[in-house]
């Protein structure tokens, strides 16, 4: 996909010659290593550590609060109008990524879109469901256990996806010779 | 197309929603009490197992539910003997401590 929206000086020269750019900005980085590291802390702390597991959740809220206000406001890659993908786009790409010949894009491809938009909804639907197993409004409190099988089932479905995840940017590495995790840490993805 | 915009305005919105309703209920600040599981008397009860409690007194229609602190909660309800009363509850065992009729 060429990309003419980085200004100059956005570019840089590796070590080993090839050109590479900007993709990713920090806050975005921090943000995703952030729900990252909260939703495992959260599947651990589970049933096990209360106040860790609940500290996690906040967290998940809070950042997944601020990735969709960085999708508005944030660098290019960051927008939700650059990534959220149409439905026969997504679909079209699908059924080239099983052919193999899934084109390779700077930001996020149309799964890759697709799957972090998923996995925000999972994430934000989970921690409101566990606050809501915790602190239930009084006209919740006869459902208090279904509640928390919701809470469960959202968590479990959004781990699935978490494995989705991996799997499509393992695919997606391999396919385009590039690696996307370390592209996530350094923002920085090849030019060409 | 505005569906981006539209799905991230629903996402800020969730969280803040999220977010104000976790405020309000003191998330996060070890002060709300467990609502599963038993309580143990040094604990400060939840509004529901407190609520449960009054309705095994005898009380109904309990409404205008306040926690005043963490020892004292109040509450406007229908008593045993039908009349409308507002009670003052021990928020760590759930008896009542004052009744005042209305």
């Amino acid at each position: 996909m060429a990309d003419t929206t980085f200004p100059p000086g956005e570019g840089a020269i590796t070590p080993s010659g090839s050109a590479t750019v900007r993709v990713w900005d920090r806050l975005q980085r921090l943000a995703h290593w952030g729900i990252a590291a909260a939703f495992l802390t959260a599947w651990l702390s589970a049933e096990e550590v209360m106040a860790l597991h609940e500290a996690a959740g906040l967290i998940i809220i809070a950042l997944v609060g601020f990735r969709a206000l960085w999708g508005l406001v944030g660098s290019n890659h960051a927008r939700f109008t650059d990534f959220v993908p149409t439905v026969p786009g997504l679909l079209g790409y699908l059924r080239a990524m099983i052919r193999g010949r899934a084109d390779r894009h700077l930001g996020h491809n149309p799964a890759g879109g697709a799957m972090a938009l998923l996995l925000w909804f999972g994430l934000l639907g989970t921690a409101a469901l566990g606050l809501f197993t915790r602190y239930p409004l009084l006209a919740l409190r006869p459902y208090g256990h279904l509640l928390e099988e919701a809470h469960e089932v959202l968590a479990n479905g959004t781990l699935v996806l978490v494995g989705l995840h991996l799997a499509g940017v393992l695919v997606s590495s391999l396919l385009h010779r590039e690696n996307l995790v370390r592209a996530m840490l350094t923002g920085r993805k090849r030019a060409g | 197309m505005p569906y981006p915009r539209l799905l991230a305005g629903l996402l800020l919105t969730g969280s803040l929603a999220a977010g104000a309703y976790a405020y309000a209920q003191g998330a996060g600040t070890g002060v709300g009490a467990p609502t599963v599981g038993p309580a143990t008397a040094s604990d400060t009860l939840s509004l529901p197992a407190l609520l449960d409690k009054l309705s095994a007194q005898g009380y109904r229609d309990a409404h205008a539910v306040e926690r005043k602190s963490d020892k004292l909660v109040e509450v406007k309800a229908i008593g045993p003997d039908g009349r409308r009363q507002e009670l003052y509850v021990d928020a760590r065992t759930g008896d009542v401590l004052k009744v005042e009729h209305d």
